[in-house]
C-alpha cells in the first residue's frame, strides 16, 4: 500500500467483485419472463390515422371566423355610438320634402309650440319682453 | 468497464412500435443488465440485493416504456431508475434496522470483507472498502467516474446535479480514498 498515489492507476478501474456462475448468460432470460404481459401498449398504439386536409385546416379557420367575428362587433358598436350623418341629398324623398315651402309651413314650423321657441330663447339669454317691444316698434314705425 | 453502450436508432424505433416492442425490451436488457447490476452492487455491496434491485429497476421500465419516447438517452432514463433504487433500498434498510449513515458505511465495508463474490484481489478489495466508506453522492459520483467512465454531462443528466459540482465531489472522493489509503501504511 506504499504506492497509494497510484493505487486508482494500478487498479484500471477494476472493482473485483464476481457474480455467481452463469449469472449474466442467464439474466436476459431470467427477468424478461418475469415481467408481466402488457396487451394494453398495443390497444394504446391503435391504427395509424391519417388527418384529412379539413381536419388540418380546421383550427386555422375557426381562428379567422373568431377574428372576423370581433372584427364585425367592434364595426357594428362604432357604427351605433358615432351615426354618420346622412346627406340629404341621398334621400331624394326628404331632399324634395324640405324644398317645398308648404310642406316646411304646414308640417314642420307650425308643429313647433311657441312655448317651447320662449323656453330655447331664455335659456339662450335673449330677453323675450324685449324681443317682443322691439318687434312691435319696427312695426309701428 | 468502459462507457455505456448507446442503442441504435433501429432499437428505439422497435422500442416504440408495440409489435415489437417485447423483444426491443430484451434486446435492452442484454444491453444494459450488466452495467446497471454493476452500478447497483457497488451501491448496496451485496449480490442478492443487487439482483432483487436489478429486476426491480427493469421491471420499472416496463411498465413505463410508453412514456420514454426517446428524447432523453435510454441510458439515462435506466440509470437513472438503477440508482433511485439502490437509494432507496438503502435508506429503507437504514430505517429498518435503525442505522444511522456513518453506521450504514461501516456495515457496507463489513459487507465487502465478507463478500463471498470477490475475485482475491486485495487491492481492488481494499479500494471498494474505501469507497464504501464515503458519504453516499460522492460513492455514487465515484463508481459512475472511475468504475464506468462515465462522462460528467451523462452524470449531470442522470443525477440532477451540474458538472461543476461534480468535479468537486469527484476530487473530494479521490482525496479521501488517498487519505484511505495512507492511513492503511
Amino acid at each position: 500500500m506504499k504506492d497509494d498515489k497510484d493505487i486508482l492507476t494500478r487498479l484500471a478501474h477494476r472493482d473485483g467483485m464476481t457474480v455467481p456462475p452463469g449469472y449474466f448468460e442467464h439474466l436476459t432470460e431470467r427477468i424478461a419472463s418475469s415481467l408481466p404481459a402488457r396487451p394494453e401498449l398495443a390497444e394504446m398504439a391503435g391504427p395509424v390515422r391519417h388527418r384529412t386536409l379539413w381536419q388540418r385546416v380546421r383550427p386555422y379557420v375557426y381562428m379567422a371566423a373568431m377574428f372576423m367575428g370581433v372584427w364585425c362587433m367592434l364595426k357594428m358598436f362604432s357604427l351605433m355610438s358615432s351615426p354618420v350623418a346622412t346627406p340629404l341629398e341621398s334621400n331624394p324623398v326628404m331632399a324634395e320634402a324640405f324644398s317645398n315651402d308648404t310642406f316646411m309651413n304646414e308640417y314642420v314650423i307650425d308643429d313647433l309650440s311657441q312655448w317651447d321657441i320662449y323656453d330655447e330663447m331664455m335659456e339662450d339669454g335673449i330677453d323675450a319682453a324685449a324681443l317682443t317691444d322691439s318687434l312691435q316698434k319696427i312695426q309701428f314705425d | 468497464m468502459s462507457e455505456l453502450p448507446t442503442p441504435s436508432d433501429e432499437l428505439i424505433e422497435r422500442l416504440r412500435d408495440p409489435d415489437t416492442v417485447g423483444d426491443a425490451f430484451q434486446q435492452v436488457i442484454r444491453m444494459y443488465g450488466e452495467p446497471l447490476y454493476r452500478q447497483i452492487r457497488r451501491m448496496v455491496q451485496s449480490h442478492e440485493d443487487a439482483d432483487d434491485l436489478l429486476q426491480n429497476t427493469f421491471l420499472k421500465a416496463w411498465q413505463s416504456i410508453e412514456n420514454f419516447r426517446g428524447e432523453a438517452r435510454l441510458s439515462t432514463w435506466l440509470y437513472k431508475i438503477a440508482i433511485n433504487e439502490a437509494i432507496t433500498h438503502l435508506a429503507r434498510e437504514r430505517k429498518r434496522l435503525n442505522l444511522s449513515l456513518d453506521d450504514q458505511e461501516s456495515a457496507l465495508a463489513a459487507q465487502i470483507e465478507a463478500d463471498p463474490d470477490i475475485d482475491g484481489d486485495r487491492l481492488a478489495l481494499q479500494l471498494r472498502k474505501a469507497v464504501a466508506s464515503l458519504p453516499e453522492k460522492q460513492r455514487l459520483v465515484f463508481n459512475m467516474k472511475y468504475y464506468d467512465e462515465m462522462k460528467y454531462e451523462d452524470m449531470s443528466q442522470i443525477l440532477g446535479t451540474s458538472v461543476g459540482a461534480l468535479k468537486a465531489s469527484y476530487h473530494l472522493a479521490v482525496k479521501k480514498i488517498e487519505q484511505f489509503f495512507s492511513n492503511f501504511d
